[in-house]
């Protein structure tokens, strides 16, 4: 009885799974743009010149057609028509094997055989628009020896904002030598910590790294049911090069705690912040200001936080009594008042003459938030168990007349 | 399945759509059959469908055809829904895959039309917004350029070359890889 639901379950379900990749393919229509290459000119559009009675079909039902057929299919018969040519260009799903790269048949010494699939990837790819690739597959059999670096290449070529599903199939051989560049999917664009934290939980759920860049977030970070229940580093890098400066002003620093809510192993927490002026409402010189609480989550494991680019900004020091006050088991925290490019820059004095260039403004912030430091955080430090190391602008490559 | 028609009837009876063909021709479908086509539904949702839904791009030919597709379909999905009732495990299992089957059947034979009335197919599916019936008749004109040369492809659907022969060469040298 039990094996019988079971069965009629399975079987069920594989109908729904049917609709649903149904569905799905009915979704792939490309959305046609009129100004886009394939409207090419004013050369009669041949499809509709032709001779007989019956009816044509439009671009974008050709586009369709195409992302149903196999790749090599698709390929050859490029050289039908424009409408064809434009469907191959805009072809939605890249598949590349030996199968659909025609290289199943013997033709081909194992020799050549990387040389053929590397140029016939390269060359696809090349002529391919670069848009509407939602469905990339690379499947690099044992006996290749393509370089990383060329797979990151077509990655990066293919990779653009309306990617749905990326699977790389790579041999044992590059088993710990290969790095999937997580960045071409939180593409420092747009907002990557909020992409990572909704997202990253479902598709990497045994991460327990992650360094995630982002340039524009102008999005607060989410609370989020999932978790990343295996991450014990975690890597934010804020920046504001948004061309309008001023809009990372409206990011919340202390939206970051839902990431720490969200990883309940976390060890290591570090946060950068690179901007080229600080715009967010500063707690200093305010005669009292009000600091927001979260109280909900205890974080257990995290024992080691650096903030490098600290500033006065209400909600970084928000963040930091947060962490202060909820990091049981917090060793070591580091604020440095300068963003800085060192790795593992622990110590309090600078290795001078090699600091990374400061525009004066955010000397002057690296002094408020010194300032800010001493005012709001000092007290809130238990002695006892946590190193705290605040790491002052460089005496020599950053010194401005300290009169604020 | 076969149980489940004068029960659906009575149900939708409230709920016929009338559909219009470009000719003028009168169609009275269930609800059901209608909303398998989004375009439809929609439709209905707005409360746009008294005095019947006109259908300007669709002959009453291909129309028939096309609800000929949603009666099989709707009431695969009906049947889908309903299927907590209370047949055995054993019958159920039986009763599905059959239907399955016949569905497939169906789709085949649905299929064996000539060129233009599958071309029409595919206007009459992306324009009604049946996505089944789309992916369905677009996977025929797909499978059926498989292997075949430009020149073949061209004489099947009467595609004039509407590229440069300069053009045509270029991308046959872009795409020789294909060919071999």
């Amino acid at each position: 009885m039990g094996m019988l639901s079971l069965n009629r379950l399975m079987l069920k379900q594989e109908r729904r799974r049917r609709r649903r990749i149904q569905a799905r393919n009915g979704s792939t229509l490309v959305p046609w743009k009129r100004d886009s290459l394939c409207q090419e000119g004013s050369r009669p559009q041949g499809g509709e010149r032709s001779t007989f009675s019956g009816p044509n079909l439009p671009q974008d039902i050709w586009c369709h057609i195409h992302s149903l057929m196999p790749l090599r299919d698709s390929g050859r018969s490029a050289c039908v028509s424009h409408k064809f040519l434009c469907s191959w260009r805009y072809h939605p799903k890249l598949i590349f094997t030996e199968e659909t790269l025609g290289l199943k048949q013997n033709t081909y010494q194992t020799s050549d055989r990387t040389k053929v699939f590397t140029s016939r990837v390269d060359q696809v790819l090349k002529n391919h628009s670069g848009v509407g690739v939602k469905s990339l597959k690379i499947v690099i059999d044992d006996h290749h020896k393509v370089d990383s670096c060329q797979i990151n290449s077509w990655l990066q070529s293919a990779i653009t904002p309306g990617i749905e599903e990326v699977t790389l199939f790579l041999d044992a051989n590059y088993r710990g030598e290969y790095n999937f560049p997580c960045s071409l999917l939180l593409d420092g664009r747009g907002n990557s910590i909020r992409y990572a934290i909704t997202k990253l939980p479902s598709i990497v759920p045994h991460l327990e790294s992650l360094t995630v860049f982002s340039g524009s977030e102008r999005v607060n970070t989410p609370m989020v049911t999932n978790q990343f229940l295996h991450l014990k580093y975690l890597n934010i890098d804020l920046a504001d090069d948004d061309d309008d400066e001023t809009a990372f002003r409206s990011y919340d620093y202390l939206s970051l705690v839902s990431f720490l809510d969200a990883s309940p192993v976390l060890e290591t927490f570090i946060l950068s912040v690179n901007q080229r002026d600080m715009h967010h409402e500063s707690v200093f010189g305010v005669a009292s200001s009000h600091l927001r609480q979260i109280t909900e989550h205890k974080h257990h494991r995290l024992k080691k936080v650096r903030i490098n680019g600290f500033c006065s900004a209400k909600s970084m020091v928000e963040l930091t009594c947060h962490i202060l006050e909820n990091a049981t088991a917090l060793g070591s925290l580091t604020l440095d008042t300068i963003f800085s490019q060192a790795k593992d820059a622990d110590d309090t004095v600078r290795c001078s003459g090699k600091c990374v260039f400061q525009s004066r403004q955010m000397i002057v912030e690296a002094h408020k938030a010194l300032k800010v430091i001493e005012r709001y955080i000092l007290d809130r430090v238990p002695s006892s168990m946590v190193k705290l190391n605040v790491r002052r602008p460089c005496i020599r490559c950053h010194a401005i007349d300290e009169s604020l | 399945m076969a149980s489940a028609g004068s029960g659906d009837e009575k149900a939708a009876a409230a709920a016929m759509i009338t559909l219009i063909s470009s000719d003028n021709e009168k169609f009275e479908v269930t609800e059901a059959t209608a909303t398998l086509s989004q375009t439809i539904r929609h439709m209905i949702e707005d409360g746009c469908t008294d005095g019947g839904v006109p259908l300007p791009n669709v002959t009453s030919k291909i129309l028939a055809r096309v609800i000929e597709y949603c009666k099989k379909h709707a009431t695969a999905a009906a049947g889908e829904e309903g299927s907590s009732s209370s047949f055995s495990d054993a019958a159920f299992l039986e009763v599905d895959r059959a239907f399955l089957e016949e569905l497939e059947e169906f789709d085949d034979a649905f299929l064996e039309v000539d060129r233009a009335t599958l071309f029409d197919l595919i206007l009459a599916a992306n324009y009604l917004d049946i996505k089944g019936l789309l992916n369905l008749t677009c996977q025929k004109v797909a499978d059926s350029v498989k292997g075949k040369t430009p020149e073949q492809i061209r004489e099947m659907y009467n595609i004039v070359n509407d590229l440069t022969p300069e053009e045509e060469a270029e991308i046959r040298r872009e795409t020789q890889w294909a060919f071999e």
